[in-house]
């Protein structure tokens, strides 16, 4: 077994690895310890696997891998970003590129292994509340495993997110709330029908796929980590399994650094976790109606937040928000330089890189990554306050004179 | 005295000798949680609250939909039929 048990994040109780995620003792988190002693697992043979994030398997909890589903998510493109490095004003950048993905943001990640896990347990049917992301993810994934799939969202998501979702057979239940609503909704469902909520009951799995972000940075740069990454941070999840990533590359020495910045990127009207670290406290303090145009981001009661914050701590990282103004100058900038169209979410980790360079907390030759989550058609309407016009021409060669200028 | 229905889900029934929804007595929160511990033992209370007397920052408590960090916390007054919600605080992803 390469699952040796769960155990709960406060007091370290240990669980036998079935269906769990809450600790009995204190209510804590469940987190999944691997049996390190038995994993084998060295840079040449990952490196002769196929590029998606099952090449990782030893480090992911699914036992039997009949039970896999797979769609091709991972193995992204690390982009270095020479053009964005210049114009922010430091000497390596690279960009973590999961708008590339098959649903086409990084939630395919603990997705894939989430749905895989529900196979492995038996489950009837998958679902999750989602800010649209995910949900897109879990459909994908569940039309995939051929189960049922429930799709908890709030109403006013972007209308490009719902009907990705749909496109996949899932079933769409639009709540009349916010994400922390429909968060409530999807948990009593997981609770009352046996549904394995990706992202709630299945989240101690769940959050294991994501920690191949950290994995594929460090493989990507030639098994070296990075010396800072900045995450954009919703939950919390993401920046605590990053953290996770290299901690376990480390432990079985693909990676030698142990110490890496780690930083927190959320927007304004909903930045819980970064106002909790830049005023030195334990405490979360929830955000009742989240007000931003990062809606993937927009998670008012952050799961992990408290964990989120020590983490940043720890690690000597920052925590940094940012105003719808400078995510939309974040997604422009982004894609006029490097290529790189992404929505609003994955902008905030280039704007908040901005701040903290204009700040001076980032060095100039730091060797620095920023996560970019999610693709910019989720959202295309975001980059703009009024919608780009353009001007009809004649189809007249005359007309070319006027416009096109060597 | 009012009375409330308390919900508590599967994963957290073990505080509760496996009780899912039940009616208890109470006027606010804090004598809800006060009135559980009399019928379930001082560990429901020490599952719930932090040593300063807080809920942990693992658990979310809502009253009719509302999480009581948005109302007066444990001081929260309570009415007749009320329904206070008990859930590990897990969202997003």
């Amino acid at each position: 077994m390469r699952v040796k048990s769960l155990q709960c994040r406060i007091c370290k109780k240990e669980f036998r690895a079935e269906l769990n995620y809450v600790c009995d003792e204190c209510f804590g988190p469940l987190d999944v310890i691997y049996n390190f002693d038995e994993i084998n697992l060295t840079k040449n043979i990952i490196s002769e696997r196929e590029k998606n994030l099952w090449r990782y398997n030893e480090l992911l909890p699914i036992e039997n891998k009949k039970n896999i589903v797979d769609i091709g998510a991972g193995y992204t493109p690390l982009h270095k970003a020479k053009k964005l490095a210049e114009k922010i004003g430091i000497k390596e950048l690279y960009i973590k590129n999961d708008t590339v993905n098959p649903s086409f943001s990084f939630k395919d990640r603990p997705a894939s292994v989430a749905v895989s896990k529900c196979q492995e347990l038996g489950l009837w049917a998958v679902g999750s509340p989602s800010t649209g992301n995910l949900a897109s993810a879990t459909a994908a994934h569940a039309a995939r495993a051929g189960i049922p799939c429930y799709i908890f969202i709030p109403y006013d998501i972007e209308s490009a997110k719902i009907s990705q979702a749909q496109i996949y057979g899932a079933h769409i239940i639009p709540v009349n709330g916010t994400y922390d609503d429909a968060n409530r909704l999807a948990s009593y469902a997981g609770d009352e029908y046996d549904i394995g909520i990706v992202n709630v009951n299945v989240r101690t799995y769940y959050v294991e796929g994501s920690k191949t972000l950290a994995f594929e940075v460090c493989e990507q740069l030639g098994w070296v980590a990075p010396e800072h990454v900045i995450v954009p941070t919703g939950s919390g999840a993401l920046l605590c399994a990053i953290q996770r990533g290299f901690r376990e590359f480390n432990k079985l020495d693909l990676i030698k650094e142990e110490k890496i910045k780690i930083s927190s990127a959320q927007p304004e009207g909903c930045s819980p976790i970064v106002d909790a670290i830049q005023n030195n406290s334990d405490l979360i303090k929830p955000v009742k109606k989240p007000n931003t145009i990062a809606k993937s981001l927009a998670i008012g009661e952050p799961g992990d937040g408290i964990f989120a914050v020590n983490t940043v701590k720890k690690s000597g990282g920052y925590g940094e928000k940012v105003n719808n103004d400078e995510i939309r100058e974040a997604i422009r900038l982004l894609a006029s330089t490097e290529g790189i169209f992404t929505e609003p979410g994955g902008a905030v980790s280039i704007a908040v890189l901005q701040k903290l360079v204009n700040q001076g907390k980032i060095n100039s030759d730091e060797r620095t990554v920023c996560y970019v989550t999610g693709n910019g058609l989720k959202a295309p309407e975001a980059p703009y306050t009024q919608p780009p016009k353009f001007s009809i021409v004649e189809p007249k060669r005359e007309v070319l004179q006027s416009i096109i200028r060597r | 005295m009012t009375k409330v229905k308390i919900l508590i889900p599967q994963v957290m029934s073990s505080a509760t000798n496996g009780e899912k929804e039940f009616l208890i007595e109470g006027n606010t929160v804090k004598d809800i949680i006060k009135n559980l511990s009399e019928k379930y033992g001082e560990s429901f209370k020490n599952k719930i609250l932090d040593k300063n007397g807080n809920p942990k920052p693992v658990i979310n408590i809502y009253i009719n939909d509302e999480n009581i960090k948005f109302l007066d916390e444990l001081s929260t007054e309570l009415n007749d039929k009320d329904e206070i919600l008990f859930l590990p605080a897990v969202s997003g992803g």
